[in-house]
């Protein structure tokens, strides 16, 4: 991992996070990799709490979510995603709490690739919801009417269902489900249909 | 990270997709006012083939029929529930292909709560049509 940190008024990097425990740097350092939509002070950040396990005698206050996190982010990404949900509302109050009103030069923006729409890629952004394919599966349900349109349709709701629970590859699988029950729904149901059209 | 486009759409992928269903609404419009169902040829429902029993969505050929025939009542006795399924099926496929996947209207459309509604909306309008 690429790491830039805010030293001695200028911006230096990148560094490897190993590089960091010989340098001074503090919970207040402002630090800055790929991911974060911008700087933050080391200390809340937990992927460089490493770095101040050996000095928490002088230990700031930084809030207790930061260690849970911390915990949780090794385990899995479901999880995670639960976690970091979390920090999107966390860290801009934290960041007003304890981070100075200082407009930042324009190189210690630098090295954030782009700027213009880091809303889209922020550090934690939940994957948008697959396809559910429900328009198909309601339109299947009332013309072709097969018992495979039924499954068609739960399994478009399991598909919101699961995303809902953050449980987002069983989405995914879901939505692939729903895209073939639709697909057999329509062998099913339309040919016939018109089978049976052309026959009597 | 995302493995699904992101849902900004270019205008003329909007205009594709305006045309794309205007045509299909026209033709639509075509074949119901020209086919009359009572008559002529048409699809037959292999549901009610099969179990002699209507499903959800017998009678609506007729129904459109009449719609184009402006006879509104008579599409109603024919079917009523096209009134109901055809905005819905037109709002969830808008839904699906123009609306962001992170707006509220698209959650609370998608909700699994509406989603089961509309389920089982479908499944008892099923049953209480061939009772009654």
């Amino acid at each position: 991992m690429k790491i830039w940190i805010f030293l001695d008024g200028k911006q230096q990097g990148p560094f490897e996070f190993e590089e960091l425990r010989n340098m001074p740097v503090t919970k207040e350092t402002k630090v800055w990799f790929e991911g974060l939509p911008k700087w933050y002070p080391a200390g809340m950040l937990p992927q460089m709490q490493e770095l101040f396990v050996s000095d928490s005698v002088q230990q700031t206050e930084y809030p207790e979510q930061d260690t849970t996190d911390q915990a949780s982010s090794q385990q899995e990404q479901n999880q995670e995603a639960d976690s970091t949900a979390d920090y999107q509302e966390q860290y801009p109050q934290h960041v007003q709490d304890t981070a100075p009103q200082e407009a930042p030069a324009q190189p210690y923006w630098e090295p954030y690739p782009n700027q213009g729409n880091y809303q889209a890629a922020a550090p934690v952004a939940k994957e948008p919801c697959p396809p559910t394919y429900i328009g198909w599966s309601i339109f299947l349900l009332i013309c072709c009417c097969s018992p495979v349109s039924v499954a068609a349709l739960v399994a478009s709701i399991c598909v919101t269902s699961f995303y809902n629970s953050n449980r987002i590859d069983q989405a995914k699988k879901a939505s692939q489900v729903a895209a073939w029950l639709i697909m057999i729904s329509l062998a099913l149901g339309l040919f016939p249909c018109i089978l049976l059209g052309a026959l009597f | 990270m995302n493995t699904y486009p992101s849902r900004k759409l270019s205008t003329k992928t909007i205009v594709a997709i305006a045309l794309a269903a205007t045509t299909v609404f026209v033709l639509f419009a075509i074949y119901f006012y020209k086919v009359n169902p009572e008559s002529g040829p048409s699809l037959k429902c292999a549901f009610k083939a099969f179990t002699g029993y209507d499903c959800p969505g017998c009678g609506s050929q007729r129904a459109f029929h009449a719609i184009m025939h402006l006879e509104f009542a008579k599409a109603w006795h024919f079917n009523p529930f096209v009134f109901f399924a055809v905005p819905a099926t037109i709002f969830y496929f808008i839904v699906e292909t123009i609306l962001p996947r992170k707006g509220a209207v698209y959650r609370l459309a998608t909700h699994p709560i509406t989603l089961s509604a509309i389920l089982f909306a479908i499944i008892a309008w099923w049953i209480i049509r061939n009772l009654f």
